[in-house]
């Protein structure tokens, strides 16, 4: 594989006197799909908007943040500008909230074209329709007049995705992109995602709490618990094998349509007080896998194969089908 | 917190034992020494008439406490009670209410109080009737949005879980955290009742001199600006220090309250 | 069109509001006391002479038509006479309240610059000094009364320094500015409390809100972030803020009035009220309702204009 594209090292979020990340370690490669999945607390957001410093000043970011060589975390504020909706774009989980009500969508996504390719006027313009073509919103021209709030819940999600990639990244970072929309819109942002991939040559990093949409699609995967990494890998391999138990329990809780009977299997238990954190590894708890061992130290992320890493000390005992927490 | 307390200490025992505090009685006339500026026997200095205009000072706490208090009472009990019943019933009452708020806050309260006042004729009475005429309104606007609110987000558990005497379970957990608004709002309110209480005071509509009235006092002293600048400029602090003391024990209120629920 | 249906609702709530007020001087007039006629003549009042005010005032009639030509004559315009000038009370607050109004609107322009610029301060330093001093100002401002204020700057700058006037008003335009900018200045620090306190909290707000993260996140530097995006939804809000405490500025103005001495409308009202002068509190009330309604409908719809989802 090509050096990756964005790779992430050690990194650590502190605020106060909580961690809620720590220890995160993951890259992307060029035009790859990349899922973080977690529940909530889990530090995926923060993870995302720690890459473009987008976290408040009494949060404190350790670790390594390299994008296409360059470190991140030690650039310049006016580059970081630069590289902020030019290389890398982010788009949050409410559009209604991060799309400003009294600027015009084609405001909202001609300011971007100014500050990073130099458009203005009537070529902005143009190239702002576009944009609206490109994320499938009809009568795009038209629409460049219009405010948020006209447009209805999977149009404002496409125009919010518009506005971010108006630029033309390399990476787009999605915080949850569907988890406000209905079903069957959520189908159809994936697509959408996936074309753009496609037709702007980017890869994407889609963080969700959804098991299901990243086995549809995303090409690699990354779990995330408490804040700590636990498996990442390839979707194909770490869902036909997963090497973790929290893992495992995610893939148990996930109903299928074929077996009306099912017992549903939740994960017994509760995740961590970020202010007080178990010992050890921080899913031990919850575990049926735990040993004395996995309370003496945080196990850290181990390559197991190629492309597939697990911060489990028994990465062999948790074979699907075999282990089972549902009783 | 404890500054706004200690403050409304101090102008409580002003008002309760003025005789305790104050070195001379209101209205001791003393010929001898009219318009002196500040000085160790007079702090505040003396007025036209003589008077010590620190002692009237301390005096008049007592008539601007009432003030605070007699022009805060009825509206907050009375508003109280009639906005959590028309919060509570809603419908045409509710309705009407609100129409009735849209039209009184389009009339300046002050006009509005004047005007009652022009027509009862000035002084104290009259003034509390003029007030609590218009102000119980507010309290009432504010129980009611409480109220509502309490309603929806205890009324599908409370309601379906508990079934009968849901009402009365609902009257006895609403309430007391629906009144928390209230009771910061009325802290507010009497220092706002002070600066309107003084503001008749001045304008010769609510306390009548020779009464000690820090509005009138301020009054007494707007024709010996130039000559004699303490006799308003003192009575006037004491107004603000009031004023602050109310906010500050409002917002300690608010912090205890907050950190209960 | 939705703004139009917005500005007709405000139309009609002002007509309401004039009939309520109407409603409301009448009945006080009426279920007072005592006689309308004895008050406003008062000691000057022979037993003749309320004879003729009565019949005059048509007092001597049923209740209801008596209402009736309360209404029918102010909706001509027609607020009586003043019974201690005899005059017509149209003409006499026709000729006080230009210079209210004056007062009033450089309160406003003045309490507008005193308060957007500190609260923009107060909001980006948030929790820092400058943002304690800023709020402590607030404070102490809002727990002065507005003639305690006039009266401090009347005492240092009027008669102490004598950098201007110590009341009253000039003969022209411009003049008029300088003999009411002690005035204004004192109605302005008072409003303009009131303005900053809840000024800062919604910028707060508009800070902390996503959209503004996202701006940034699009890498707009941050005075664009700040000028765009934060401006224009700040300046809706001090829109609305500027018409809820309109009805405060009026209040105020009546006071500063007195204390400057300023022929305007509201010293007019102290003096009538004095003057047991009925009829022009009646008018002069009414008046000053009016006033306020159309302020409230001016501001409804210029939020309108600025704010796009009230009127698509």
């Amino acid at each position: 594989m090509s050096a990756p594209l964005l790779s992430i090292r050690n990194l650590t979020v502190r605020i106060g006197n909580i961690t809620p990340v720590q220890d995160v370690s993951f890259d992307v490669g060029a035009g790859e799909v990349l899922g973080i999945v977690g529940e909530s607390g889990s530090g995926k957001s923060l993870t995302l908007r720690a890459i473009l410093r987008l976290l408040p000043d009494v949060a404190q970011t350790a670790g390594d943040i390299l994008w296409q060589g360059r470190d991140l975390t030690t650039l310049a504020e006016p580059e970081m500008r630069a590289l902020r909706g030019g290389e890398i774009a982010i788009v949050f989980q409410e559009p209604m909230t991060a799309l400003n009500p009294v600027l015009t969508v084609g405001r909202q996504i001609t300011e971007s074209l100014t500050e990073h390719l130099g458009l203005r006027g009537r070529a902005a313009r143009t190239r702002a329709a576009e944009v609206l073509d490109l994320v499938g919103i009809p009568d795009a021209r038209r629409r460049l007049s219009s405010y948020p709030h006209e447009f209805s819940g999977g149009m404002r999600q496409r125009a919010m995705l518009g506005i971010a990639l108006a630029a033309g990244p390399k990476l787009l970072l999605a915080d949850e992109p569907t988890t406000a929309l209905d079903v069957t819109i959520q189908d159809q942002i994936l697509k959408l995602l996936l074309r753009l991939r496609q037709e702007m040559s980017m890869s994407v990093v889609l963080v969700t709490h959804d098991l299901g949409i990243v086995a549809e699609t995303c090409d690699r995967v990354a779990v995330l618990y408490s804040g700590g990494m636990m498996e990442t890998g390839s979707v194909e391999t770490v869902l036909a094998r997963p090497s973790h138990p929290y893992t495992l329990g995610l893939i148990n809780s996930v109903p299928q349509a074929k077996n009306a009977r099912q017992h549903l299997a939740a994960i017994p238990g509760m995740p961590p007080d970020p202010i007080d954190l178990p010992p050890g590894c921080r899913f031990a708890p919850r575990c049926a896998l735990a040993s004395l061992d996995c309370t003496r130290e945080q196990p850290r992320l181990r390559a197991l194969a190629t492309d597939h890493a697990t911060a489990c000390i028994y990465p062999h005992s948790v074979v699907r089908g075999d282990l089972s927490f549902a009783s | 917190m404890l500054a706004g307390t200690a403050v409304l200490l101090a102008l409580l025992a002003s008002a309760v034992v003025p005789q305790g505090i104050a070195p001379y009685p209101p209205d001791a006339f003393d010929y001898r020494a009219l318009l002196q500026p500040p000085s160790l026997a007079h702090p505040f200095g003396t007025d036209n008439f003589g008077r010590d205009v620190l002692s009237r000072t301390i005096w008049a706490a007592r008539i601007d406490l009432q003030i605070a208090i007699f022009g805060t009472l009825f509206p907050a009990v009375f508003g109280t009670i009639v906005g959590a019943l028309i919060g509570y019933v809603g419908g045409l009452v509710d309705t009407l209410f609100r129409r009735l708020v849209d039209l009184l806050i389009t009339i300046p309260f002050l006009v509005l109080v004047i005007a009652i006042v022009a027509a009862l004729g000035p002084g104290l009475l009259n003034m509390y009737i003029a007030v609590s005429a218009v102000s119980w309104v507010f309290y009432a606007r504010l129980m009611r949005s409480e109220i509502i609110a309490q309603k929806r987000r205890d009324y599908a558990d409370a309601g379906r879980v508990m079934g009968y005497g849901s009402t009365r379970i609902i009257f006895r957990h609403l309430l007391p955290n629906a009144i928390t608004p209230s009771i910061i709002y009325w802290m507010t309110d009497m220092a706002l009742v002070i600066l309107l209480g003084s503001s008749l005071g001045y304008l010769g509509l609510g306390a009548q001199p020779p009464t000690a009235e820090w509005g009138v006092l301020i009054a007494d002293g707007r024709n010996f600006m130039t000559t004699a600048w303490w006799m308003s400029i003192f009575p006037g602090l004491a107004i603000v220090l009031a004023g602050i003391g109310f906010s500050l024990v409002g917002d300690g209120i608010a912090i205890l309250l907050r950190r209960r629920t | 069109m939705y703004l139009l249906t917005v500005l007709g609702h405000r139309v009609l709530q002002t007509m309401a509001t004039v009939v309520f007020v109407a409603v409301l001087i009448f009945a006080l007039m009426h279920m007072l006391p005592g006689d309308p006629a004895q008050a406003m003549l008062g000691d000057r009042g022979t037993t003749e002479a309320i004879a003729q005010l009565h019949h005059e005032l048509g007092l001597d009639r049923p209740i209801p038509v008596q209402f009736w030509e309360f209404l029918r004559r102010i909706l001509t315009l027609n607020l009586g006479e003043s019974v201690a000038m005899r005059i017509p009370v149209t003409l006499l607050i026709a000729d006080r309240l230009p210079n209210t109004l004056l007062l009033t609107a450089m309160a406003g322009v003045l309490a507008l610059l005193i308060a957007v610029p500190l609260a923009f301060l107060a909001a980006l330093r948030q929790g820092g000094w400058a943002d304690a001093i800023i709020r402590g100002f607030s404070q102490l401002s809002l727990s002065m009364p507005v003639f305690y204020v006039g009266l401090i700057l009347l005492i240092t700058l009027a008669a102490g320094l004598r950098w201007f006037p110590v009341g009253g008003i000039g003969s022209g335009f411009v003049e008029d500015l300088y003999y009411l900018f002690l005035p204004s200045l004192t109605l302005a620090l008072s409003f303009s409390a009131i303005l900053l306190r809840n000024l800062r909290s919604s910028l707060v707000e508009v800070l902390h809100a996503e959209f503004v993260s996202f701006a940034t996140a699009k890498g707009l530097r941050r005075r664009v972030v700040l000028g765009r995006h934060v401006l224009r939804n700040a300046s809706i809000s001090t829109v609305t803020l500027l018409g809820l405490h309109t009805s405060s500025l009026v209040g105020g103005a009546v006071i500063t009035e007195t204390v400057f001495g300023i022929p305007g409308v509201g010293r007019l009202m102290v003096d009538s009220i004095f003057s047991r002068d009925y009829a022009v509190v009646q008018g002069l009330t009414m008046v000053l309702c009016v006033l306020v309604s159309v302020v409230l409908l001016a501001v409804d719809a210029l939020q309108a204009l600025l704010d796009p989802r009230i009127s698509t």
